[in-house]
């Protein structure tokens, strides 16, 4: 056993990219292993923005060794009558590389072969690794690659390789790069070239040369240190994984830089601040105990604490730069009253359709008529706020923050929030200028406020029939408007805020908005929602399409009410598994014998001629009103209860009565039985679309 | 104290001392110093050339009326092209910020991951976004593709901000009070050039005119194109360029006509990019003879 190290030198990688490299470079090192037999021990991978590296501690000089069996003829086709072997088994043998005394006899589902016990593997791990490594290298999946000299595409150009099998080098060429046992230091503080002589002194003799080659090491590093700044003034640094992650992966040997600001620039809004540090410069925002803002960052520097003094002026200088721009930004943007800001949202262009440009303007105008009514009968919101809200919704767009500022575009919303604070509007009111893009993304917060919520359905069902009113297609993956990301936004509001709204309705009141009259484009749209809705209960809740399919068939158009529906049905799929099925079969049955029954009669008791369907009769009667009230209650646990019931009464009445008799009536009036059942059943949903198994 | 001309001046000679041509800057209203002909077209085909030259570049919609410190719609570039790059091109970059006197040991130097693309030369690549203590400098760049077609032969770009290295190692707040030369500012030299240039470039512009002026520069690099006048033929895509930044500047283009104002750009890009390798084939690439 020897160790071994693998080292892959390259310009600076993108930081998410040495994460990724890593742990798939690791990966393939382990399956090489395993694939190959090859014995190893204390496998460990290290990652800066220069380097991918693989140390094992121990490696087995060679693959183990295992006997393999080859099938050859037959065992009457090897051997003549006197139990000599044919030319078959001498040519067998010959090919498979053993004395034709050794093969032996093996008995499979076929009969009985002769066979060849050969020993395999042995070979030298050099000569594997010499191998595999160059096709491992060139394996690693990475987003975007690039040339730089041959054809060989990696994310940065490769400069180095060093590769260590004990004391030896083993030769290897990756994009016309050599193998060798010379590496590289911290780029500025790290003189010239590093020679490895022993693969496991690596990890020390890189932090000799100023490098943490250890992800998890420079990771903690990094946290430590930057709390240790901020510490200084008493302060904590805003926590921030990500930004920690990236940071991390911009340095090789991390420190922490205490730099400040003046104090003036704490008058902007607390998100333009933080923005202006984290989103270019990749500083942390510096908070006091009570998580006030203090005008104070640390940055992670890429070079010795000794320099801080040097580095700190240029670091504060960048930011002041940014924070001024900002300032600026804010102080032009705020002497302009909010209504010049709605009437400017005329020259934004909204989008463009069938060749007309449409305003933001013309949009919020829909949206405030839209959310209004929608929230028509929903006494629990003030109505003002969300008339208002809508009006304002927008008006950031018009700011020189988001048109102009770079970095701070992101805070869209925000930005409109703090404004309309700042110029004395109600606090509710700008909450909905925030909350109405809310979620942003999936798995986002949601709006606090209701009024917020309708304001936000709004504009994504305007956007929506808008966009679909131009005969936009989703097809596959192919959805550049991102309609599909609208619509489970829009789900992800109605649902978590609770918002019953005839989801049909909502979509028919935006139409007439838009003053479209299109029966074909409003089901369209609706179908649309509606299959992202059983994707949606399908990921998050873990309801089957099946069961939501089951219930939009009640013909339903309230999500909030489709859903618990949907739920209450799965929980009884879940925990009753056996009667929920035969519920299922007995409703396929009713609708597969009602597939061409044509015009039925009502009902007449007189006619039947069996207790089962008297029993039936009598029980679907006494439920369905029971069934309609626990609906109408939304209590859909209560509605399934009654339901089912009916189990028993439908199986013996298939058990026992024959529907398709002759007497034309009388199988009438069966048909008219059976759909009676179905219709109650279908109060909560059309059960027979649930697929069951074996089915 | 290191002067803006003392920073052009040192960067021409470590350049020059790497075997690049030093050119002047292009006569006609560019963006960046990659629609030069020396950078675009050269970088085309199999090959090698270095070059380094300054490149005032034109953003129209970076005018402040010499109000912004940070923001100016006229800025210089120092514009380095290495085809093909050194294995020690990173090196030699670095090695020409300790040319400018920068120590750059005891300083914050990170490249950091910015992928470069100009939709109008249809041209991209991947590469970094150079700080200097937080404040970006440089941009470099390996080109995959220009004008449309996948690289032969690449090339590493090296755009270094002028203004913004001045700025950190004058140590001033404002592009305006950069010393050009002792007594003279670079306020002094464009403050009212920018104050002028901001009026006419978000004001004064004539959109009418302007969309004319696109449309015949158009077909006159279509005309010479198609008649192999490359040179004369590209420099008319190169005032397509501009004729399309202006009227963006005054707004006056909206978002899907904007698309395909740069879609037209990019398609007589390609054109003098293909016409390019053609006649440097004719002539049997000449700079891969002399090199053998």
């Amino acid at each position: 056993m020897k160790p071994l190290l693998f080292e892959l030198g390259v310009e600076e990688l993108p930081p998410s990219y040495v994460t990724i490299g890593s742990r798939e470079l690791k990966a393939k090192f382990e399956d090489f292993f395993k694939k190959n037999r090859i014995e190893f021990e204390g496998l460990r991978v290290f990652a800066t923005p220069r380097r991918l590296a693989i140390l094992a501690e121990k490696v087995a000089e060679k693959q183990s060794e295992w006997e393999k069996e080859i099938i050859g003829p037959p065992v009457r086709v090897a051997f003549d009558a006197s139990g000599n072997p044919t030319k078959a088994a001498i040519s067998f043998a010959k090919s498979a590389g053993v004395d034709v005394k050794d093969l032996k006899i093996v008995t499979n589902k076929k009969g009985e072969y002769v066979a060849a016990v050969v020993k395999e593997g042995g070979v030298d791990t050099a000569e594997l690794l010499k191998e595999a490594v160059p096709e491992i290298v060139a394996s690693l999946k990475f987003k975007k690659t690039m040339r730089w000299a041959d054809s060989f595409r990696f994310p940065r150009p490769i400069r180095w390789i060093v590769f260590l099998f004990g004391q030896d080098v083993i030769g290897i060429e990756i994009a016309g790069v050599r193998s060798g046992n010379i590496t590289r230091g911290h780029r500025l503080i790290s003189h010239g070239e590093v020679e490895i002589k022993d693969p496991l002194s690596y990890e020390e003799l890189m932090e000799k040369h100023f490098v943490i080659a250890d992800l998890k090491k420079r990771r903690e590093m990094v946290v430590e240190k930057i709390k240790e700044e901020a510490l200084k003034i008493g302060g904590e640094v805003i926590s921030d994984d990500e930004l920690i992650d990236e940071v991390t992966n911009l340095v090789e040997f991390p420190e922490a830089v205490l730099g400040s600001f003046e104090e003036k620039y704490l008058e902007l809004p607390d998100d333009v601040v933080i923005t202006a540090m984290k989103q270019h410069q990749r500083y942390f925002s510096v908070v006091n105990k009570d998580g006030k803002l203090l005008p104070y960052f640390v940055a992670v520097i890429n070079n010795l604490a000794e320099y801080e003094d040097f580095i700190r002026p240029g670091l504060e200088r960048v930011l002041r730069a940014r924070l001024e721009d900002a300032k600026f930004y804010y102080e032009e943007d705020l002497r302009i009253p909010l209504e010049d800001r709605v009437e400017k949202l005329k020259g934004v262009v909204w989008r463009e359709m069938d060749g007309q440009v449409i305003s933001v303007y013309e949009k919020v105008m829909r949206i405030k008529e839209l959310a209004l009514k929608l929230a028509e009968n929903d006494d629990s919101v003030d109505k003002s706020v969300i008339e208002r809200g809508a009006l304002l919704s927008k008006t950031d767009l018009t700011t020189e923050m988001i048109r102009d500022g770079k970095e701070f575009t992101k805070l869209e919303g925000k930005i409109g929030m703090e404004y309309a604070l700042a110029l004395g509007e109600d606090e509710r009111v700008a909450k909905v200028i925030f909350e109405h893009h809310l979620p942003r993304f999936s798995g986002d917060q949601l709006p606090a406020q209701k009024e917020s919520a309708y304001v936000g359905i709004a504009d994504r069902i305007d956007t929506i029939v808008g966009i679909f009113a131009t005969g936009y297609e989703v097809k596959g993956s192919q959805d550049p408007l991102g309609i599909r990301k609208l619509s489970y936004g829009l789900i992800d509001l109605i649902l978590g805020l609770e918002i019953k709204i005839d989801l049909e309705d909502a979509i028919k009141k935006s139409m007439e908005i838009y003053g479209i009259d299109d029966e074909t484009l409003l089901k369209k749209i609706l179908d649309f929602i509606f299959t992202r809705f059983e994707n949606y209960l399908e990921e998050r809740l873990g309801v089957r399409y099946d069961i939501v399919d089951a219930v939009i068939a009640s013909g339903i158009k309230d999500l909030v009410n489709l859903k618990n529906r949907a739920v209450a049905l799965n929980d009884l799929l879940l925990k009753e598994p056996e009667v929920f099925e035969k519920v299922v079969i007995g409703q396929k049955r009713v609708a597969n014998i009602l597939k061409n029954a044509g015009e039925l009669p009502e009902i007449n008791p007189e006619l039947f001629e069996k207790e089962e369907e008297r029993v039936l009769f009598e029980t679907a009667k006494n439920i369905e009103p029971k069934v309609i009230d626990a609906l109408n209650r939304e209590e859909f646990r209560e509605a399934l209860n009654y339901l089912l019931v009916l189990k028993d009464p439908i199986d013996k009445f298939f058990d026992n009565v024959f529907v398709m008799t002759e007497n034309e009536s009388v199988r009438k009036n069966r048909l008219a039985l059976l759909k009676f059942v179905r219709q109650i059943f279908n109060h909560y949903g059309d059960l027979s679309k649930v697929v069951v198994e074996g089915q | 104290m290191l002067t803006f001309q003392d920073i052009i001046l040192k960067l021409q000679d470590y350049w020059a001392r790497q075997n690049c041509v030093i050119l002047q800057p292009y006569n006609s209203e560019v963006g960046a110093g990659t629609f030069n002909p020396a950078t675009f077209l050269r970088s085309l085909g199999p090959e090698p050339w270095r070059t380094a030259y300054v490149e005032p570049s034109r953003r129209p919609k970076d005018g402040r009326y010499a109000e912004n410190p940070n923001r100016v719609q006229q800025y210089h570039q120092f514009q380095v092209i290495l085809k093909p790059p050194p294995a020690d091109v990173q090196e030699l970059y670095l090695n020409s910020l300790r040319a400018l006197g920068i120590e750059i040991e005891k300083h914050d130097i990170r490249f950091v991951e910015d992928d470069w693309e100009s939709p109008t030369l249809g041209a991209w690549g991947l590469g970094w976004e150079v700080w200097l203590d937080g404040l970006e400098i440089t941009q470099f760049t390996y080109f995959q593709q220009v004008g449309s077609i996948d690289l032969e032969v690449i090339s590493a770009e090296i755009t270094y901000g002028l203004e913004r290295i001045a700025m950190y190692v004058q140590g001033v707040e404002s592009i305006f009070d950069i010393v050009w030369v002792n007594g003279i500012t670079w306020g002094e030299i464009y403050k009212d050039f920018e104050y002028q240039f901001s009026v006419y470039n978000y004001e004064e512009a004539d959109v009418e005119f302007h969309r004319m002026l696109f449309s015949k520069y158009e077909e006159e690099a279509n005309r010479l194109l198609d008649k192999k006048l490359l040179y004369p033929g590209y420099d008319f895509v190169l005032k397509m360029s501009h004729a399309f930044n202006i009227l963006d500047a005054r707004g006056a283009l909206s978002v899907s006509e904007r698309a395909t104002y740069i879609q037209r750009v990019r398609k007589m890009a390609r054109k003098a990019a293909s016409l390019y390798i053609e006649l440097r084939e004719e002539k049997g690439f000449p700079l891969l003879r002399e090199k053998k």
